[in-house]
């Protein structure tokens, strides 16, 4: 039995395997996380008839009864091929066209998210490995271009009166009560220069990766403070972030003591990483430990850096979340600010050491001296 | 040929975020939720007032509507595109499924809290 999982995980069709097909790892997770959500959060049985259609006639067509259960099918389809490596491109050109066409049959079923995730998935149908990512990339650059103009253009949010308005129907009324009027426009600037800047930062390659962060950790903020996944949205713009980070690439050496309390989930990780990102060397060493170019991560630290650059720990993520009722959306999203919260206090300290590192130098020396 | 396609339909939604803003819609122009409408919305045919349940079958989706925020003969949301969307709605089914029944539909919004404005059609 373990025998038949093992091969069933490492098989080509694997659905934790990100490599080995006709996209770029990050583009396949990307998909990946965007199927998985879209199968998961009910998605299928939203696919409307044609109603109130944006191409005129479209809803009067006599064969337009039959077009949910077509489009069911081909996103069904569509999103199990992905999962399991099945033609990944063509797949997601599939789905990606299946939910476009749903749009266009029905403005009912216009959503920002479901245009985005739609959009998204097309583009990476349409993948050519002469332009890369690309369109991939061009795709999240001009949804913040849009957000941020829109944000810009409209008066109520450079006054502040959208979060007036917000406040009444949040459900958080006694909260907002004690908010003065004067802080309103600072919080509507602050949204607005928040979504400039992650725009600019797409942008430039060198702010890519603070770009990405600053995007995680503002979009789940609002997820906090909302209590909504905006539908597909939270899943899709994040999955979606992955074409920015050249991700996953060989992330180092990792170092673990086969006979150390560790052990079970070092072996553990050790068989998921079936797409070896990582390179595993058991040596009697005290501690988990991830060798990198120029970072050594030890015991949790090893374990989170480990977590985050497995394409697995993602899409189990999104199994356990995207099911959810909504009113549990909270308790994910203080799990990944926690992350990031961790991740930003490493970062720190990581450039703090030297610093601390020259000054006792420099007091050594001085005190030599003396 | 599929970069091409790719590069057309960006463009396509870089023409939308620009061409949007010239009117009072924001389709396909990725203004995500930025807007909060309060409305309410009746129907009447003839002499008879719409149950909620009627108008919401009618318009088969009517965005941010909560049950407890609905009477028996309006139905009260909260939409959260420019209001012009959800009048290009009603519109679209007063016009096509629903023009033998000459309803007189009235929507009330606020939009972002501001003062009420009551649009009206005459089916």
């Amino acid at each position: 039995m373990a025998r038949l999982i093992r091969m069933g995980l490492e098989s080509p069709h694997s659905p934790l395997r990100v490599t080995g097909t006709s996209l770029p790892p990050a583009v396949l997770l990307a998909v990946k996380v965007m199927a998985l959500a879209f199968l998961l959060h009910n998605q299928l049985q939203a696919l409307p008839a044609p109603f109130l259609s944006f191409v005129p006639g479209l809803d009067s067509l006599p064969a337009g009864g039959i077009l949910p259960m077509v489009l069911q099918a081909a996103c069904l389809g569509a999103g199990l091929c992905i999962l399991f490596n099945l033609w990944p491109r063509l797949s997601s050109l599939v789905l990606g066209t299946a939910i476009l066409i749903a749009i266009l049959s029905s403005r009912t079923y216009l959503e920002n998210n479901r245009f985005f995730t739609g959009s998204f998935l097309f583009l990476a149908g349409l993948y050519s490995d002469r332009f890369g990512l690309s369109l991939l990339r061009a795709q999240v650059i001009v949804l913040y271009f849009g957000a941020t103009l829109n944000k810009f253009l409209e008066p109520d949010w450079r006054s502040g009166q959208f979060f007036v308005a917000f406040g009444q129907v949040s459900g958080y009324h006694s909260v907002y009560a004690m908010i003065p009027d004067s802080v309103f426009p600072i919080i509507g600037w602050s949204v607005i220069l928040t979504e400039a800047a992650i725009f600019g930062g797409l942008l430039i390659p060198a702010l890519r990766r603070p770009a990405v962060w600053l995007a995680v950790g503002y979009h789940t903020s609002l997820l906090m403070i909302s209590g909504r996944t905006f539908g597909l949205f939270w899943f899709a713009l994040l999955a979606s972030f992955a074409v920015f980070l050249d991700w996953p690439v060989r992330s180092g050496e990792v170092v673990f003591n086969p006979a150390s309390a560790w052990r079970l989930a070092t072996a553990s990780l050790h068989r998921l990483d079936i797409d070896r990102i990582f390179q595993w060397t058991s040596s009697p060493v005290a501690t988990l430990t991830v060798l990198g170019k120029t970072t050594h991560r030890r015991g949790f630290a090893g374990l989170l850096t480990i977590l985050l650059n497995s394409p697995w720990a993602y899409l189990a993520f999104v199994a356990v979340v995207a099911p959810l009722p909504e009113h549990f959306a909270r308790l994910p999203a203080l799990l990944v600010l926690a992350v990031l919260g961790l991740l930003a206090a490493d970062a720190f300290l990581r450039r703090l050491r030297p610093l601390l590192v020259q000054r006792r130098t420099l007091v050594q020396v001085s005190g030599s001296r003396g | 040929m599929g970069t091409a396609v790719g590069v057309g339909f960006l463009l396509f939604q870089l023409g939308a975020v620009f061409t949007q803003h010239l009117g009072p819609t924001r389709y396909f122009a990725w203004a995500p939720n930025d807007y909060v409408v309060r409305y309410r919305l009746t129907v009447r045919e003839g002499d008879r007032e719409l149950a909620a349940s009627e108008i919401l079958a009618r318009y088969r989706h009517l965005y941010g509507v909560s049950a407890g925020a609905t009477s028996s003969a309006s139905v009260e949301g909260v939409y959260e595109n420019p209001p012009q969307q959800l009048i290009d709605q009603i519109l679209q089914y007063e016009r096509t499924y629903g023009r033998k029944d000459h309803a007189v539909v009235t929507l009330t919004y606020r939009l972002d809290e501001r003062a009420p404005v009551d649009w009206v059609w005459h089916g």
